[in-house]
């Protein structure tokens, strides 16, 4: 293990190719970070077409290192405006904006890019220290508890979409229905593809994934509006100085840092459970477990390391049951398993056995991402923070563009355009009633990974597949989480007075 | 409530209910999971199975979630806020914060944010320009290809959509198709679609 662990190291960094590829992902994670309204999954989603083809580990470097630095180059505008990039950024505004406007930006900026790159190192860390207790278990799972762990993926993801249980349940299953699309390889049926031949071999992931996320945001960002310019450019202006003050102000907070980090590992490690969720039980602990919680609120650093450190550590976490249960722990893991698919990695417990040299070269891109994103935005964070002023306007147009080219790029045929465009509008729909986006993407990788496993499940023991110990402990699991999603979802609507859902 | 909101206050009725867009977008759920299963009746086993299995739920599910639509509808007494959670939520915190909020792009429309079918109106019309910009684009690389379609498209949302001047309108167009076409034609040789009218065009009037 030691020796896999130093060799994946040196393979990493005497790579040229792998390293310029981790860089640009840093490079082009900080980007869709800073910007408000994009973030880590649309990152994903429009840079997937261009890794096609590429070498296997340099692809999926570049995949992830771009999706672990997108939090830390988002409590930019967090800090700076009080406007958080993403959902997983809102709890850094609640004592960083005050720091702020305290004129403290530079210390608050500091804090949380340090506190940032020490959750992702903590995070890497925690899924390098289970990977040798996680063995035994994952390597008795077989085809039938696969297929039930991939029901039971889609049910967590429902189960933790908010007030919205049975719409993140219809749209878990209607990801599932579009991965049925094309030949079934046990009878030779085209479904639901006819004389569709671009269809036969499956619904285009990447289509289906520019569809459901790139193209509904862009939509939506022209729709509400998305650059700030309300506020003049000088504010965004922070010194080098007042930033590495920051920095060693996180380590006189070792140990909530630590203690955030290995919450916000935990929390990722639950298939469903955001970041949004870790870095608000993480603020909430912080609150707490302080002598003098009046502070709090009024810009507090401990406010502002405690959420960060704990949404990057959660992507460490969340790799675990993403590479080797192949259940997605987050949505932009979910989007990320689709593009290390189509690289050619198959997670599963087989990552174990017969890549784990790749499952190690994945842990150090995450700790050395996040190490290069803090180095990179100490130095250049007054310019990522002007990003946020690129108008809407301008934005939309490119991105769409990408988002085209993403889709021809794919496959090269011109009918998926026309998905695109089908798909587009019922992926703008879910944005805007409300529908959680995230189970799309969840079920249409697992769709097939079910199936297969299904198959396979069949061949091998029949009905008896239901009854082997752990698929009844699995059949349990997700009897009790669809029952008791169904009993909140009851709760929560007899409870509502006014609707909290939009039109 | 708003006077503006009294003024635009119509009875919840059932019709009205059915065909909000959100009970509507819920119909359209269930309808393509109704047409999925339909159709894997008409398979053998076990290509039917797993559409059965995660089809009927779905539509079982889809119908609940119709049901709970109706009932906001009526619990909201018609006048449902247009926004999406995520930016009721962003609001809340700014307001709390003090920070401050996105601009709104085209129309000011935070001040009718009391009458909200007024701001679902607004939002409509920019949803379908919006999406008629999109579709423009789709068909513009359907017919004439990437590389003449793609910067028609950007020239033309820059300078009428995003109202940006002249100068940086090309500017931006120039360098976007540029610098794609230097990274995907020059360093990585792809091949993009050409478009149906500029094949037909080619193979009629310049191919040997």
């Amino acid at each position: 293990m030691i020796d896999t662990m130093l060799n994946t190291f040196v393979q990493l960094l005497t790579s040229p190719y792998a390293m310029w590829m981790l860089l640009l992902g840093t490079l082009i994670g900080i980007f869709f970070g800073a910007v408000p309204g994009l973030g880590g999954r649309l990152a994903i989603a429009v840079t997937i077409p261009f890794v096609f083809g590429q070498p296997v580990i340099a692809g999926a470097v570049f995949l992830l290192s771009m999706h672990a630095v997108t939090g830390t180059a988002g409590q930019i505008s967090s800090i700076l405006f009080g406007v958080p990039g993403t959902g997983d950024d809102a709890a850094t505004i609640v004592d960083g904006y005050p720091m702020a406007k305290k004129g403290e930006a530079g210390v608050a900026l500091g804090a949380s890019l340090m506190a940032s790159g020490i959750g992702g190192i903590i995070g890497a860390i925690v899924l390098a220290v289970l990977i040798p207790v996680i063995e035994p278990i994952v390597l008795k799972f077989s085809p039938a508890e696969f297929f039930f762990l991939a029901l039971l993926g889609i049910t967590f993801v429902a189960f933790v979409s908010g007030s919205a249980i049975f719409k993140g349940l219809v749209v878990g299953f209607y990801g599932m229905m579009l991965a049925f699309v094309g030949m079934d390889p046990q009878t030779g049926i085209a479904r639901y593809s006819d004389e569709f031949l671009f269809l036969w071999d499956g619904m285009d992931l990447i289509t289906a994934v520019l569809a459901l996320f790139a193209v509904p945001e862009m939509i939506h960002l022209g729709v509400k509006g998305g650059s700030i310019s309300a506020v003049s450019r000088e504010m965004a202006q922070t010194g080098v100085r007042a930033q590495l003050k920051g920095c060693l102000i996180t380590f006189k907070h070792w140990w909530l840092v630590l203690r955030c980090s290995a919450i916000g590992a935990f929390i990722g490690i639950l298939p469903g459970l955001g970041g949004s969720a870790a870095a608000w039980i993480c603020y909430g602990h912080a609150v707490q477990s302080s002598k003098n919680p009046e502070n709090f609120g009024k810009g507090d650093v401990r406010g502002v390391v405690a959420p960060e450190s704990a949404t990057n550590s959660k992507e460490g976490g969340s790799l675990l049951p993403t590479l080797f249960f192949g259940v997605p722990g987050s949505s932009g893991m979910a989007i990320l398993l689709g593009a290390w698919l189509i690289l050619g990695i198959q997670p599963g417990p087989m990552m174990l056995v017969q890549e784990l040299d790749l499952v190690w070269i994945l842990i150090w891109a995450l700790v050395i991402s996040n190490i290069a994103a803090v180095v990179i935005l100490l130095f250049i964070t007054r310019w990522v923070a002007l990003l946020t002023f690129l108008r809407g306007g301008i934005l939309i147009p490119v991105v769409l563009i990408v988002t085209v080219l993403g889709t021809l790029l794919a496959k090269g045929q011109w009918e998926n355009l026309v998905l695109l465009g089908i798909l587009s509008v019922i992926g703008y729909g879910l944005l805007k009633y409300d529908w959680p986006r995230p189970p799309f993407a969840i079920g249409i990788v697992l769709g097939k990974i079910a199936e297969e496993s299904l198959h396979k499940a069949w061949a091998l023991w029949r009905w008896d597949f239901f009854v082997r110990p752990l698929s009844v402990i699995l059949i349990g699991l997700i009897v009790i989480t669809v029952g008791y999603a169904v009993y909140r979802g009851f709760i929560d609507n007899r409870n509502r007075s006014k609707p909290n859902v939009a039109v | 409530m708003s006077p503006s909101d009294r003024e635009h206050e119509v009875e919840p009725t059932l019709w009205r209910a059915l065909t909000h867009g959100r009970t509507l977008f819920s119909m359209l759920m269930f309808s393509i999971f109704a047409v999925m299963v339909y159709v894997a009746w008409g398979y053998p086993w076990p290509a039917n199975f797993l559409p059965f299995v995660i089809g009927l739920p779905g539509m079982a599910l889809s119908l609940l979630q119709i049901g709970i639509d109706i009932r906001s509808f009526f619990a909201a007494k018609g006048q449902i806020d247009p926004r999406t959670d995520f930016e009721k939520y962003m609001a809340e915190l700014s307001k709390h914060t003090e920070g401050l909020e996105l601009d709104y792009a085209k129309e000011k429309v935070e001040t009718l944010v009391e009458d909200h079918s007024l701001v679902a109106k607004t939002r409509n019309r920019q949803e379908l320009i919006l999406f008629g910009y999109f579709f423009f684009l789709l068909g513009m690389v359907l017919f004439f290809g990437f590389w003449i379609g793609a910067p028609i498209f950007l020239l033309l949302f820059l300078r009428f959509y995003a109202k940006e001047s002249w100068k940086l309108t090309l500017m931006i167009t120039g360098g976007v198709w540029a610098s794609m076409y230097l990274v995907l034609v020059t360093m990585l040789s792809q091949i993009l679609w050409e478009g149906h009218i500029t094949r037909y065009f080619i193979d009629t009037y310049l191919s040997d």
